[in-house]
């Protein structure tokens, strides 16, 4: 259904045969290496995962001893016996370079704490103050931070008394050569496969493309067969990569194993020390299994005592056939027993099953992409032949998708950067949901005007400054540590992303005419659609990799690079000079006073804005987030929304010709919007991440079913002024909900939890479904005359 | 002894570079049974953060009578804070929450309370999570049922017995509790009550026959709850209880530590200073209003575990417990023969 709006013709041209061969291997080859990342990235983050979780096991016993005895009064200088411990943990075999102990004090007065390192295996950094990049983020997490990056890897653990205040912690580096070494090993064997399997695949894919070029497959085949070598190439490098994965990471499953046995075997020693009899251990199994609970890459863990008195071996519990590792159990000098640790064969594959849906993600919108590329292929031919409107509009897709890609690539995480800044004398929430608003005020502010300005500059340089404001605005983002600067950069996005979409709606307005027009706005619509469901889902996978800033900094790229191949691409077009109808402040004033007209607006816009902004673009990351998704799992959620507002769209605006039901259309589609936030109040009984995916999946029909009829409606009721203008009015003051959403679900944040927020928000929804109804009850004829046959 | 029992602690002032500005504080602590671990344990966190205080110290000395003069002259002495101990000093200084009369009571110097088995009833705070007067303080007795699912992280128990001593209130009201938790935590309750004498005491001459009566019953658990005529009879009430091979579960610290009660879940009363000392902490030194601080249990409570007792009930700490409980006795695998012989029956 997506794909059949506008099918892309080819027609044989020699030069642009050879442009459109050379971007579908740009973009074969981009998805080839956006899979290599994936996996390469995956092996980097396991291998330190597991090399800071071997480290964890020694600490965490270290952790513990301090807990206690903080509980009688010592203070962390105090703590010797702990100390010696550490300088005991550096070397080869826990793969730590460096353990400290530090204390955390609160002066007089002051508000932060501050740290000092008591005791360090590198004696110089013995008095100093932890860096505030450790200790910021540790004191947030409360117990535990690590630092998961191959260049660095740290472990950071948390010691609190019983009135609840951290006093000090461990921390430890770990040394990174023997991680980064076997990490380079394994890169340079995969980047070599990748790069035979991307050449062959390639030339695969140039043979595939001729041969339907000659006989004149076209559309959605050609975009299928076209694709198939990609696709072959991607699976064949997945499935060639786990053997490989799995081979590089089993010594450091093996050297955690070991680790565990030893703590599990020292915990043994200790219960006999204390006068527990071997043969009356209690509750060994219960805990084992916690044990392997927390460690997914352990299977089995198996204790094997003599018999305490008889001297005699006990029977192996374990079969001999599973590579284990073993520690030995002591009672003063005698050996009494064995603990085995066997690590889990299958741990490498399930992880590697896990980033399933990151590369499923990555195909989706390499598809998606191959389809703008060919479209704006077509339409460079097109130009090249007749210079028909079409074609005009069509040349503007690639710059309008990457431009609207810059803004959507923030969209699952944004809420969650603006978490990470501290806002002096304002709540949690409200400190995040504020950058939203600002964001949401200074579009609504700008959109109005941009198309105005458009005309009389010229779209092409207000497309530029829109491109200029927005890249400025994410570098900005990406660069900054302070608060206040968020919402200045915001502001900037805001207002370039307003500039550059009217900019690009002027241009396809002024280049068409008639039919082309209509065809060259759906193009519009599909091409913000497209860039959403790629820029979401990729823009988080994108953020769990590279991090929130790089993202930011793509977004600015991708913005630059929308406004030079704008530049480029509509170049020499003369728009025809058509009389545009601008906004103007008088033109909402009747409507305003149009009573049914803005029963419309508070019953259905406002609410559905309220939704969008508040729900989704501002509670459903922070919500998912607390169920300890990820950035990339927050994007694909975000993206479902817009898969289903895609689909549903067209299937509202068919029923909605067809039935003329505008209002009962509104009315459903605002039911579901507020159905969906009601399952906010199940969140306990299925839990609070279903309740948000129900919400989305609402949101998205809901949105899909009502916004043509509702455009439909509004310029019904407003039955005076011009129907751009209506469309106009109708933009401007739904966006007032796009402002309230986030401001409203953020001060609600501060005495509920997501889930309620959700459910008041779904409640404006319901609200404005009991508007409605007056709507059509007050003014029985307006309801029977759009219920009425066509 | 003649006058009040009156020491002068001219405690600490460490000498940290970074406080050298910070002015000195005056806490007055006004006490009831003289310095004991919990008082030690404020005046302690005080001394491990170098904070610059100065302690002055008045006891009670179990006499009641003896309070209104310790208020006098804490309105003379103008302290920067008071620490008042137990629940009889404390309601005596701060009056009841309704109407504290400005004549016998403290409100303009703030106040910080600790061992007070429950502020509500006392009188003196409306509500835990703010005092809404110059106020502040911790709580120290756990309630039943944490320590209930603590004991059952050992094993566990489906019958529990409980001797009532009618003389004590605290006794009633955990009596009470109980009857509350068997049905929620899934236990049988069996009580034995003690007679009182014409004096109104409980007769401990009856411990040895109640003890033995509910083993025959079938307890497998002995809850030894915290008043102080079960303590006093600790030795002889754990001593038969080991006879019978009925293992005892205590709500305070010394029959696991000074008798041979198998576990205890307990706040120890240094801790229950500390925290309180972190609070005084923060209005002292930041400023904070005692009202918006909430009156609170320590966040972690001490698991003990008698081992001595265990190897003769040879009823062994899961491994899971052994964590983050306190092994009290030292290891010898040999369990050492019992000094006192108590019979079972």
């Amino acid at each position: 259904m997506l794909f059949n709006s506008d099918s892309p013709q080819m027609t044989s041209q020699p030069p642009a045969l050879a442009r459109a061969l050379l971007f579908l291997l740009l973009a074969h080859f981009l998805a080839l290496a956006c899979l290599g990342f994936l996996l390469v990235h995956k092996h980097r983050s396991l291998l330190v995962e597991l090399a800071i979780s071997r480290a964890e096991i020694s600490v965490s016993a270290i952790q513990s001893a301090m807990a206690t005895a903080t509980l009688s009064g010592l203070e962390v200088s105090e703590m010797r016996q702990m100390q010696m411990q550490l300088a005991a943990l550096p070397g080869a075999e826990t793969g730590i370079a460096v353990a400290g102990m530090f204390a955390l004090t609160q002066t007089p007065g002051a508000k932060d704490r501050t740290s000092r390192l008591d005791f360090s295996t590198r004696p110089e950094r013995q008095g100093l103050a932890l860096d505030d990049a450790v200790l910021v983020p540790l004191i947030k997490a409360g117990n535990r931070w690590s630092r998961n990056a191959l260049d660095l890897p740290a472990l950071a653990l948390l010691v609190n008394d019983s009135g609840g205040r951290a006093i000090g912690g461990l921390l430890v580096e770990l040394d990174p050569q023997p991680l980064k070494a076997q990490a380079s090993e394994l890169e340079r064997e995969m980047l070599r496969q990748l790069l035979i399997l991307a050449i062959g695949s390639g030339i695969a894919l140039v043979w595939i493309f001729l041969l339907l070029q000659r006989r004149q497959i076209s559309g959605g085949k050609l975009m299928a067969l076209v694709l198939l070598p990609t696709l072959l190439a991607s699976t064949l490098l997945a499935w060639q990569s786990k053997e490989q994965l799995a081979g590089s990471l089993q010594p450091a499953i093996n050297a955690k194993a070991a680790a565990v046995a030893e703590t599990l075997a020292k915990k043994v020693e200790y219960a006999v020390s204390i006068g527990i009899p071997p043969n009356k251990l209690v509750g060994t199994a219960a805990y084992f299994d916690e044990v392997l609970a927390r460690n997914p890459d352990l299977a089995k863990i198996s204790l094997d005592l003599i018999a305490a008195k008889g001297g005699q071996p006990g029977i192996a519990s374990a079969p001999l056939s599973e590579p284990a590792s073993k520690a030995a159990i002591h009672a003063g000098q005698a050996v009494i027993g064995e603990l085995g640790v066997t690590p889990d064969q299958a741990f490498v594959e399930r992880a590697l099953w896990a980033i399933a849906a990151d590369v499923a993600v990555v195909l989706l919108v390499t598809i998606l992409v191959f389809r703008e590329l060919l479209a704006s292929l077509v339409a460079q031919q097109g130009r090249a032949g007749e210079a028909s409107g079409h074609a005009a509009a069509q040349s503007l897709r690639l710059p309008l998708f990457l431009f609207i890609l810059s803004e959507e690539l923030t969209r699952a995480f944004l809420p969650l950067f603006y978490s990470d800044f501290a806002a002096g004398g304002l709540a949690q929430s409200t400190a995040v949901s504020l950058p939203i608003a600002v964001y949401m005020v200074f579009f609504a502010l700008t959109t109005p005007y941009a198309g105005g300005w458009a005309d009389r500059y010229g779209p092409r340089r207000v497309f530029a400054l829109g491109a200029l404001l927005a890249a400025s605005g994410f570098i900005w983002l990406a660069l900054t540590n302070h608060y206040w600067a968020l919402l200045a950069a915001r502001a900037l996005c805001a207002t370039g992303y307003a500039l550059g979409t009217m900019a690009c709606q002027r241009q396809i307005i002024a280049t068409t005419s008639g039919e082309n027009r209509a065809r060259g706005l759906a193009l519009f619509v599909a091409a913000v659609s497209i860039a959403a469901i790629c820029g979401t889902s990729i823009g988080g996978v994108l953020a769990e990799r590279l991090g929130y800033r790089a993202v930011l900094l793509i977004s600015a790229l991708a913005a630059l690079s929308g406004f030079v191949i704008f530049a480029l691409s509509q170049r020499g077009l003369t728009p025809s000079v058509a009389p545009q109808a601008n906004f103007r402040l008088a033109d909402l004033q009747p409507l305003l006073r149009n009573r049914r007209f803005m029963t419309l607006m508070l019953g259905a816009a406002i609410p559905a804005k309220i939704s969008l902004a508040g729900f989704l673009f501002f509670l459903t990351p922070l919500g998912l987030q607390a169920a300890d998704y990820s950035p990339a799992a927050i994007g694909r959620a975000i993206m479902l929304y817009y898969i289903l507002l895609t689909l549903s769209n067209p299937l509202a605006s068919y029923l909605s010709d067809r039935w003329q039901r505008h209002l009962s259309l509104v009315l459903g589609g605002l039911l579901l919007i507020g159905l969906g936030g009601m399952a906010g109040l199940a969140s306990s009984l299925i839990s609070p991440a279903l309740a948000i995916w129900v919400g989305i999946v609402a949101l998205g029909l809901g949105t899909g079913l009502s916004a043509a009829p509702m455009q439909a409606l509004a310029i019904e009721l407003a039955d005076a002024g011009s129907a751009t203008s209506v469309l106009v009015a109708l933009r401007t003051l739904e966006r007032l909900g796009s402002v309230f959403g986030p401001l409203l679900a953020g001060v609600l944040l501060v005495w509920l939890p997501a889930s309620g927020a959700m459910v008041v928000i779904g409640c404006f929804a319901l609200l404005g479904t009991l508007l409605l109804f007056s709507l059509g009850r007050a003014h029985p004829a307006g309801l029977r005359q759009s219920a009425g046959p066509a | 002894m003649k006058r009040l029992g009156t020491i002068m602690l001219l405690a600490l002032l460490g000498n940290a570079p970074n406080l050298a500005q910070a002015a000195e504080k005056h806490v007055l602590m006004l006490l009831y049974r003289g310095c004991e671990e919990s008082c030690r344990g404020f005046q302690d966190y005080f001394r491990k953060q170098r904070l610059p205080v100065r302690f002055t110290l008045r006891d009670a000395a179990q006499d009641k009578t003896r309070i209104p003069g310790l208020v006098a002259e804490a309105k003379k002495l103008k302290p920067d804070l008071i620490l008042t101990w137990g629940t009889t000093v404390t309601q005596e200084v701060a009056g009841p929450w309704q109407a504290p009369d400005p004549a016998r009571h403290i409100s303009d110097i703030p106040l910080v309370f600790m061992i007070v088995s429950n502020p509500l009833e006392a009188g003196l705070v409306q509500k835990l999570a703010s005092s809404e007067r110059n106020l502040t303080g911790t709580l120290y007795l756990l309630d039943e049922e944490i320590q209930l699912r603590a004991a059952r992280s050992y094993f566990d128990f489906r019958h529990l017995g409980l001797l009532v001593n009618p003389a004590e209130q605290n006794s009633l009201t955990t009596r009470d509790r109980l009857r509350q938790l068997a049905p929620v935590l899934g236990f049988r309750l069996s009580e034995r009550t003690f007679s009182l004498d014409s004096q109104g005491k409980p007769r401990p001459e009856e411990l040895p026959q109640h003890v033995a009566s509910l083993a025959q019953a079938g307890a497998d658990l002995l809850y030894q709850s915290p008043d102080t005529f079960l303590n006093l009879q600790r030795d002889q009430l754990t001593g038969v209880a080991m006879a019978c091979k009925l293992p005892v579960f205590a709500a305070s610290e010394a029959p696991v530590v000074k008798s041979a009660a198998l576990m205890g879940v307990v706040n120890r009363y240094s801790e229950v200073g500390r925290l309180t000392a972190q609070l005084a902490a923060r209005i002292l030194f930041e400023n904070v209003a005692p009202a918006s601080i909430p009156i609170e249990l320590p966040r972690r409570f001490s698991f003990l575990i008698n081992i001595k007792a265990a190897q003769q009930l040879e009823r062994y700490p899961p491994l899971k417990l052994l964590d983050f409980a306190e092994i009290i006795g030292d290891a010898s695998p040999i369990p050492i023969p019992q000094v006192r012989t108590n019979s079972c029956n």
